[in-house]
């Protein structure tokens, strides 16, 4: 299973429960960042990318609000950047 | 079982598809600068493609995915297109490009292109990584065209052979022995 960012970890149990359901023989994680900061389900990560602190990220497939996804690069969105002030 | 050996000859190398979307992306920059432009991808065969087309893009745009069944296992395209899983955006009054990994008997753009406009969009184009013209069976116009491939199967860059060879970087023909 191939997942950008791991946050809360409750979407990536929720989908790896589901796998299951589907008798793989083995079931493994692979994920680009992970965001150990906020973690509210305990998962267990075969292979990460990046360990990032709590900060807002978009590119390289990351959004806010379906924006950014395209950015050849991971960047940190600052709020008062993206309301232009 | 029947026991087979596959052959893959080499078709296009990954440095000229690393040329071709580099051209692709400046011309689709310079059309659609100052739009409001959603890049539609069509899972699962357009997936490599459409992630290194977008990031060479250097304006903004939203991305979203369709999921169409048109290849069966026996790798004939189908007439009949369904739909398995439609946008989650919003198209309204939006200019939406369909990106898509092979264009054959037309049927699959023909239908999504269609959908799109209904949907609302202000304008819908296609870009294509492949044209394979001789299985054309209703009329297409590529906006944005790749390369156009000979009447084989061609494999690998989001190209399957029933589900394999997706992953591969270079496009290669494939040749069953059965």
């Amino acid at each position: 299973m191939v997942e950008d960012i791991v946050d809360t970890g409750m979407t990536l149990n929720y989908v790896l429960s589901h796998l299951a359901t589907h008798k793989p023989a083995t079931l493994s994680v692979c994920t680009l960042l992970d965001r150990t900061s906020r973690r509210l389900a305990n998962v267990k990560l075969d292979y990460v990318g990046f360990e990032i602190s709590d900060e807002f990220v978009v590119g390289y497939g990351l959004d806010d609000k379906d924006e950014y996804r395209n950015l050849p690069f991971i960047g940190i969105l600052k709020e008062d950047a993206a309301e232009g002030a | 079982m029947s026991l087979r050996r596959d052959t893959l000859t080499l078709l296009i190398p990954r440095g000229v598809i690393d040329r071709t979307v580099t051209d692709l992306a400046t011309r689709i920059s310079a059309d659609y600068r100052g739009r409001q432009l959603v890049a539609v991808g069509i899972l699962k065969g357009a997936f490599i493609f459409m992630a290194d087309l977008v990031r060479r893009l250097d304006i903004p745009l939203e991305v979203d995915f369709v999921t169409v069944s048109s290849y069966g296992r026996a790798a004939e395209s189908s007439r009949t297109v369904v739909l398995q899983q439609d946008l989650s955006t919003d198209i309204r009054g939006k200019d939406v490009l369909l990106i898509e990994d092979i264009v054959d008997t037309g049927h699959t753009v023909c239908y999504l292109l269609q959908h799109l406009a209904e949907r609302g969009a202000s304008s819908v184009r296609l870009c294509a990584l492949a044209d394979k013209p001789t299985r054309r069976e209703v009329s297409v116009r590529l906006d944005y065209l790749g390369f156009t491939v000979p009447d084989q199967f061609v494999v690998g860059y989001g190209l399957d052979f029933d589900n394999k060879f997706r992953y591969l970087p270079d496009i290669y023909v494939l040749e069953r022995h059965v």
